[in-house]
């Protein structure tokens, strides 16, 4: 074998070691949907008293590491949101359409007296990151597939 | 322009856990394991050969009731990965395709 068709081996092996690696990055099932409830909770309360607030800051917490030690347990490895690839631009979208989506139902009652808000924009949150962190996950796995990952 | 290949990461187990570390902040020694399909003693040494350059770095926790080890690749490491992947691709190069 040349030195050349040597590397070329050792491409493909390094390809057949990520498209393995996108093939068991798959959080459970439901761990989406509970990252967008969370998330979603956080606008609810938002115009809530401060007590319940800094309850449900708690609650968020706790949430955040019982998933995290979840999706460690269940795929054995653990990958930062934001890292480099598509993966960043998701995250970085719903990011900023959380925090819009929170401001808006703050402005809307508190300024406009739509008590509502909180809980719908809420409730929109909740699926916008459901399906955000779906697309992310897709995202991943191509970045993966396509060796994107220096 | 001379390539240069890094002879830690080289032997394909190596290179391989290498870009798997790359992807992610870290991953469990019994995935790694799992995905390259070798023993627990032959991965330990590649992971001691890694770990002795400062390109992986290995941690343990607890996690219930067991301890799981964690391993993550360094900047030195990514860095290494990063040239020597440059350098597999320009040796590659020269392959006539099929």
């Amino acid at each position: 074998m040349t030195r050349d068709e040597d590397a070329l081996r050792m491409l493909a092996e390094v390809e057949a070691a990520n498209t393995d690696l996108a093939e068991r990055a798959k959080a459970p099932i439901w761990y989406h949907p509970a990252l967008g409830l969370l998330a979603g909770g956080m606008v609810a309360v938002q115009t809530q008293p401060i007590l319940a607030k800094f309850i449900y800051y708690a609650v968020f917490l706790v949430g955040l590491v019982l998933l995290v030690r979840a999706y460690k347990r269940h795929t054995g490895m653990w990958v930062s949101g934001y890292r480099a690839g598509r993966t960043r631009w998701v995250a970085i979208g719903l990011a900023i359409l959380t925090t819009l989506c929170a401001a808006i139902s703050v402005w809307l009652a508190l300024e406009r007296d739509v008590v509502a808000a909180p809980w719908v924009f809420g409730a929109l949150v909740a699926v916008i990151v459901t399906i955000g962190g779906f697309v992310w996950e897709a995202a991943f796995r191509a970045d993966l597939r396509d060796g994107g990952s220096l | 322009m001379s390539v240069e290949l890094d002879p830690v990461i080289h032997a394909p187990n190596r290179l391989q856990m290498c870009c798997m570390l790359a992807a992610m902040e870290t991953i469990d020694f019994a995935t790694v394991r799992e995905a390259l399909d070798v023993s627990e003693s032959v991965l330990s040494k590649h992971v001691k050969t890694l770990e002795e350059a400062g390109y992986v770095k290995v941690r343990k926790a607890a996690s219930e009731g067991r301890q799981r080890t964690w391993l993550s690749l360094t900047s030195p490491g990514r860095k290494a990965l990063k040239g020597h992947l440059g350098a597999l691709k320009a040796m590659m190069a020269g392959v006539p395709e099929t």
